[in-house]
């Protein structure tokens, strides 16, 4: 399998994000060549947004749903996760290696919004899309965890 | 020397060069400004040195639009409203003075260079000389915390000086009382500017008291200084020699009323960790003697992209959430929900933010907000039927708000919330609903501006860049009757710079 192949395999198969999460983690953790971390598609990062380590569950669980009844078109967690990851790799062609990285990244991301007045208003609160949007996974994640 | 025209002779006729019709700040300030010099001058106060009921009752009147308390938020006895002032001193901003394209009835006839030589004056008159009002490196230094580079570019920051509040006629009365050249005649309710058959100038004023004596007050030049309500309504009571009232050819007087909406409880913002947050944005601090904090303005570039009025905001901690904290009620939860689920983004590391409080989740702030509105002629103060004690007109308030004047408010409401949020430090719960109207309460901040106001072009105003009212050689009008537009600031220092420069005018006029 070539890098341009497993490019094409990756975002071609129906994969589930949990599956497809996983194997970024083993990609990155494998220590493969450059070459082939250069073949992980630009709109993807790394190490994984885990919602859990961003923002706290519970507490944002009210604000989650309450988006996601604004928005129930976006109620897809792996259309949430692109989205984020997206807004994660804006304006950079290299995804973050590690957590505190990631958070960096986003952090970053979150308040250019803000300064750009890229916002929606969740529960009456002034957020931006992907903080919102990140609440919005937090719940759905969550709801995927339970039995 | 004080005196009460109630014990004076009925029918005594004083006389000047200078009359001031008003015991406020205005007023009195003009009139200190006098003392020691060779001009003789007789301030005219309507109530006594201590409030009166039955002089405050003059005040009454009929409201047509928002309701507002016309007996309630001015004070009929010497030193006016300064009785009750809150204190805050703030300049108005350059971009105020300016012909707005998107302003109606926008534009001062002169900037703010006009009024800066008399800043320095009037912040001594009202006890916070020397002002730092945006002077960011003074404020930076003395709290010794570096001020925020706000990164959204909609707001910066200026600064309030409070003064202690400064009570007119308590602090310089003693002044007044030494000053051998000003005369204050106490009760003293000016009915009436009588003019010269012409109507060209003031021949007298007339003067009643509510025990029903009548004196008249004559005087080179005559100065009215009785409050954006009362202005007014002596020009239009003054009808006697031109139809409509003293300056009133062009159906201007009492137009233009304009407040400084305020709304409460619009929004809140939560904080996590107040070190992201200096002291001088959340608190009053005092340095060299006197107290000032941060006021959040609008940039005048976002102003003009947007084509927004202006505003100004203030804050300071409400409440905290801690160990301790009840969490029961519904802001309580919300607040702190949005405070543990923006944890992260609002405070370093990831741990508690108070090592001694696991609990602690942060504050929220309580915010108030001074707006502009836009110059409306349909927003005025006229006479009603109903008649005082004294038999006169009572005022008839029609105090207008549009729709232009909401949305600058929702928009820099918007924009202070995001400005917090893009530099990581807070998080804004906007409670005021994005609907087309107003919040159902709307309440003014004691401000009464606009209703004779400056214009170099008679059929647009009532008063000429020197403050003289229009065909009336020499009659002034001094106070925020006169501010074409109202800015956001609070208008007290203002009306001091511009009681001083009417004052060096009538110096000239005098020589």
């Amino acid at each position: 399998m070539t890098g341009r192949d497993g490019e094409v395999a990756i975002l071609s198969a129906p994969m589930r994000r949990r599956e497809f999460l996983a194997l970024l983690a083993a990609v990155a953790a494998s220590g493969l060549s450059p070459v082939l971390r250069a073949a992980v598609p630009p709109d993807v990062s790394a190490v994984a947004i885990d919602p859990a380590i961003l923002t706290d569950p519970e507490a944002a669980a009210r604000f989650g749903r309450a988006y996601l009844a604004a928005h129930p078109d976006e109620a897809d967690p792996d259309w949430l996760m692109h989205q984020l990851e997206a807004t994660v790799l804006s304006g950079t062609d290299s995804a973050p290696e590690t957590a505190e990285a990631m958070f960096r990244r986003f952090e970053r991301s979150v308040r250019a919004e803000y300064a750009d007045g890229v916002v929606v208003l969740v529960d009456g609160w002034l957020v931006s899309r992907s903080e919102a949007r990140l609440y919005a996974l937090s719940v759905l994640d969550r709801a995927q965890e339970r039995p | 020397m004080f005196s009460d025209a109630r014990n004076l002779d009925d029918g005594s006729r004083i006389e000047a060069d200078v009359a001031v019709v008003g015991g406020g700040p205005a007023g009195i300030t003009i009139a200190r400004a006098f003392a020691g010099s060779r001009a003789s001058v007789c301030l005219l106060e309507g109530g006594g040195l201590e409030f009166d009921a039955e002089v405050q009752a003059l005040y009454a009147g009929e409201n047509l639009g928002i309701e507002y308390p016309l007996t309630g938020n001015r004070l009929r006895y010497f030193g006016g409203s300064s009785n009750h002032w809150g204190g805050y001193c703030r300049l108005l901003d350059p971009i105020d003075f300016e012909a707005r394209d998107w302003v109606p009835y926008s534009g001062w006839p002169f900037g703010r260079d006009e009024l800066e030589p008399y800043y320095e004056r009037a912040s001594e008159a009202a006890e916070v000389a020397p002002g730092r009002y945006e002077d960011g490196a003074y404020w930076q230094a003395r709290t010794g915390e570096p001020l925020v580079d706000w990164p959204a570019g909609r707001m910066h920051v200026r600064f309030f000086h409070f003064s202690p509040p400064t009570r007119f006629g308590e602090r310089y009365r003693a002044g007044l009382e030494r000053a051998g050249n000003i005369r204050v005649l106490l009760n003293a309710n000016v009915t009436r500017c009588v003019a010269v058959p012409s109507g060209a100038a003031v021949d007298h004023l007339e003067v009643r008291t509510l025990t029903g004596r009548r004196h008249e007050v004559r005087a080179r030049f005559f100065v009215l200084a009785a409050g954006g309500l009362e202005n007014p309504r002596v020009l239009l009571l003054s009808d006697d020699v031109v139809p409509g009232g003293l300056g009133n050819r062009h159906d201007q007087v009492g137009r233009y009323f304009m407040e400084h909406p305020h709304v409460g409880g619009f929004a809140e913002i939560v904080v996590a960790d107040l070190a992201r947050l200096p002291s001088i944005y959340r608190k009053r601090l005092v340095f060299d003697g006197r107290a000032g904090t941060a006021a959040f303005v609008p940039e005048p570039g976002f102003l003009r992209r947007e084509r927004l009025l202006n505003a100004s905001f203030a804050m300071a901690v409400a409440g905290e959430y801690g160990q301790r904290t009840d969490l029961s009620t519904p802001m309580a939860q919300a607040h702190v929900a949005m405070l543990r689920s923006a944890r992260r983004f609002l405070a370093d590391g990831s741990g508690a933010v108070k090592v001694e409080d696991p609990d602690y989740a942060g504050v929220w702030m309580g915010i108030g907000c001074a707006c502009e509105q836009v110059p409306n002629p349909d927003s005025r103060v006229t006479l009603g039927e109903a008649r005082d004690a004294l038999g006169l007109r009572r005022i008839r308030l029609d105090w207008r708000l549009g729709e232009q004047d909401r949305r600058s408010l929702v928009r820099h409401i918007q924009s202070l919330g995001l400005e917090f949020a893009a530099a990581g430090i807070g998080r804004m719960l906007i409670r005021v609903e994005d609907d087309g109207l107003w919040p159902e309460v709307v309440a003014g901040g004691s401000h009464h501006m606009g209703t004779t106001r400056m214009s170099d072009d008679p059929a647009r105003g009532v008063v000429d860049r020197n403050c003289r009212v229009h065909g009336v050689d020499n009659l002034y009008v001094a106070g925020s009757s006169v501010f074409p537009t109202s800015g956001s600031a609070n208008p007290t220092l203002n009306i001091l710079a511009l009681a001083y420069r009417l004052v060096d005018h009538l110096r000239e006029q005098l020589a």
